[in-house]
């Protein structure tokens, strides 16, 4: 156990904070499932100051990298308004039955939904890397106005896309709201892959679009354990400095990686987390 | 000559300008709290950080709500309002 307030706590604590900060602007993730735990185990913190902690740390890196992505149009913004809500009405109803519904059950079952998600996403990430880019994604079928498109570096060219089943999308993300409040998950992991399976959204806009909404939702838990008092605020300064420098690297990397080789990772990212709910 | 619509692109520099100075702001906040570490003024300090970093989405909720209202998006407007709504249940109730 390490003291949070001697040197190796804050440079550890740093380190979460960069670890949250990458998987945030890289990956449109908030990462909880493992900051929370870890932090509980190093620190010896309380769980619900762990999550308040990891919940901070997830609207910092949010903030901070959308205020460069929204500028360069990876953000979606109306996209991610819209899955916005629909997200938030999930989880308030969820909180509002959350005594009814077997807990445990509906862990296992969402793991275990996510297990071939995740290899189809990978696999058609490979598949579309080896096909090489298409330069543009535009339309097949009538615009809508979720359409959009952003600069991608290592295509070297605009990248536009068109935005296909958002209303099936906007169920999807209800549940996921809902059951991420339930679950304790921050929501990216449900995000992600609609918008890039169903919606066509390639990977990094979905990134960017996902890491915007999940700072809304974020914040709105973080609230609540403010004001039960469950937030170590002096944790939080050193936590948010290492979420910076993480979202500017994961920045970089989100510029310069092609989408499809993050869809991957995303892909890996998501296969551990559905072992990891399974295994605790 | 008529002034052009409010456009995607004013949205998204107000967008920008209230998250960088919401970063700004709460980081400034928390060098000033690491600086008085140990005592009332730095826990205030640090206290203050969080309540500003936990504000900057909702502020940019109201930004989104603002830009598309002026835009005449009324139902990417009425989505941002709901979602102010159930942010304000959140930290109120």
């Amino acid at each position: 156990m390490i003291e949070l307030h001697s040197v190796q706590g804050s440079l550890l604590l740093g380190g979460f904070g960069v670890f949250v900060g990458v998987l945030g602007s890289a990956l449109g993730i908030g990462g909880g499932v493992f900051t929370v735990p870890l932090l509980t185990l190093a620190f010896g913190l309380p769980i619900h100051q762990a999550i308040g902690v990891s919940l901070v740390a997830i609207a910092a890196a949010s903030s901070a990298v959308a205020s460069v992505n929204v500028e360069r149009g990876l953000t979606n913004l109306r996209l991610g308004i819209v899955f916005e809500t629909t997200m938030a009405l999930g989880s308030l109803f969820s909180a509002l039955i959350a005594s009814r519904l077997p807990g445990g059950i509906l862990r296992t079952a969402f793991a275990l939904a996510l297990l071939p998600i995740s290899f189809s996403m990978f696999l058609r990430g490979r598949s579309a890397l080896r096909a090489g880019t298409p330069p543009d994604l535009l339309p097949e079928g009538p615009a809508s106005s979720f359409d959009s498109g952003f600069f991608d570096h290592s295509a070297g060219g605009r990248r536009n896309y068109s935005v296909k089943n958002v209303l099936p999308a906007s169920f999807l993300s209800f549940f996921g709201g809902g059951l991420s409040g339930l679950l304790g998950l921050g929501g990216g992991v449900v995000q992600v892959p609609v918008m890039t399976m169903l919606c066509g959204v390639p990977m990094k806009a979905a990134a960017a679009t996902s890491n915007f909404m999940i700072g809304v939702s974020a914040a709105a838990s973080a609230f609540i354990y403010y004001r039960k008092g469950h937030i170590p605020v002096e944790a939080c300064g050193v936590m948010v400095v290492g979420v910076l420098v993480g979202s500017f690297a994961g920045m970089t990397l989100l510029y310069k990686a092609r989408s499809e080789r993050l869809q991957m990772v995303f892909a890996a990212a998501m296969l551990m987390i559905a072992v990891k709910m399974l295994l605790w | 000559m008529v002034k052009e619509r409010y456009s995607e692109k004013d949205l998204a520099k107000l967008i920008q300008r209230v998250l960088q100075a919401g970063v700004l702001l709460s980081a400034l906040f928390f060098l000033l709290g690491a600086a008085w570490s140990g005592a009332p003024a730095g826990e205030a300090f640090s206290r203050a950080g969080v309540l500003v970093l936990l504000a900057t989405p909702a502020a940019r909720v109201a930004a989104l709500f603002y830009g598309y209202a002026r835009a005449r998006q009324y139902l990417f407007a009425l989505s941002a309002f709901a979602v102010l709504a159930l942010l304000g249940a959140a930290a109120l109730v």
